[in-house]
């Protein structure tokens, strides 16, 4: 079966850098989310959209790394949200309590419409 | 089954789980049995072993009325019905990261947390089967 995988690649959409996450989150693969979230937050302007379309499976480990990376978001005035995250993706969000912090949208571009 | 307490297995538990429960439960509720055996094998990983080597041991009973799934580690011990809960409202604000994974196995299973006769941590976590799965 091997481990578990996630890959991130990176586009730019309405003023927003869109994250697309490809895998599972989880506690052996959330460096890999934490070190793209890193990249952007050296940045001058912040607004991150989670393209969660392609995203099987998040943990507590990946809701975490969400977390900080919003506190610093908001910290520097920028704007933060998740996108395309599938029905067991989202429950995790809500049972978690963090679909209370973060928007979610049914698409990239309804979030960056919205936010 | 033994577990080497590695993260990298994550995967391979989650894969177990998933067979185990799958025509039992909803997919929902399925995907959450998985995430709460995940958060406390990460658990046991990151803090109980806290990088030295471990394993886990990992047995899963079904009868017609419920599933069972047990974790046993030699780690330190530790009983994460222990932990206090967080708070919804103000978890996230306080900049923490880490309690969420407890927290939620303690909410979607039934959890019952022992020190076996030598030594060993034993957490049991079982949820009974829909009456229309049964």
């Amino acid at each position: 079966m091997g481990d578990a995988q996630l890959k991130i690649s990176e586009t730019e959409q309405g003023g927003f850098t869109i994250l697309h996450l490809d895998g599972d989150i989880d506690a052996h693969t959330s460096p890999v989310l934490k070190d793209a979230i890193d990249k952007v937050l050296t940045r001058k302007k912040i607004n991150i959209i989670f393209d969660f379309a392609k995203l099987n499976y998040i943990s507590s480990a990946g809701i975490g790394i969400l977390n900080a990376s919003l506190n610093t978001i908001k910290g520097q005035k920028g704007k933060m949200g998740i996108a395309g995250a599938n029905k067991t993706v989202h429950d995790t969000l809500e049972v978690m309590y963090f679909s209370r912090k973060v928007g979610i949208f049914p698409t990239i571009g309804e979030a960056v419409k919205i936010l | 089954m033994i577990i080497p307490g590695r993260l990298e297995e994550l995967s391979e538990v989650r894969s177990k789980i998933q067979l185990f429960t799958t025509g039992f439960f909803d997919e929902i509720t399925v995907n959450r049995i998985v995430l709460s055996v995940d958060e406390a094998v990460s658990n046991i990983i990151r803090h109980g072993y806290g990088g030295t080597c471990g394993d886990i041991t990992l047995e899963l009973k079904r009868d017609p009325q419920s599933i069972s799934i047990t974790l046993t580690d030699n780690a330190p011990p530790f009983n994460p019905l222990s932990v206090e809960s967080p708070d919804p409202e103000t978890h996230f604000d306080d900049g923490k990261s880490g309690g969420l994974g407890i927290d939620f196995f303690r909410r979607m299973m039934n959890a019952h947390y022992e020190r076996t006769s030598s030594g060993e941590n034993r957490l049991i976590l079982s949820k009974e089967i829909p009456h229309e799965n049964k």
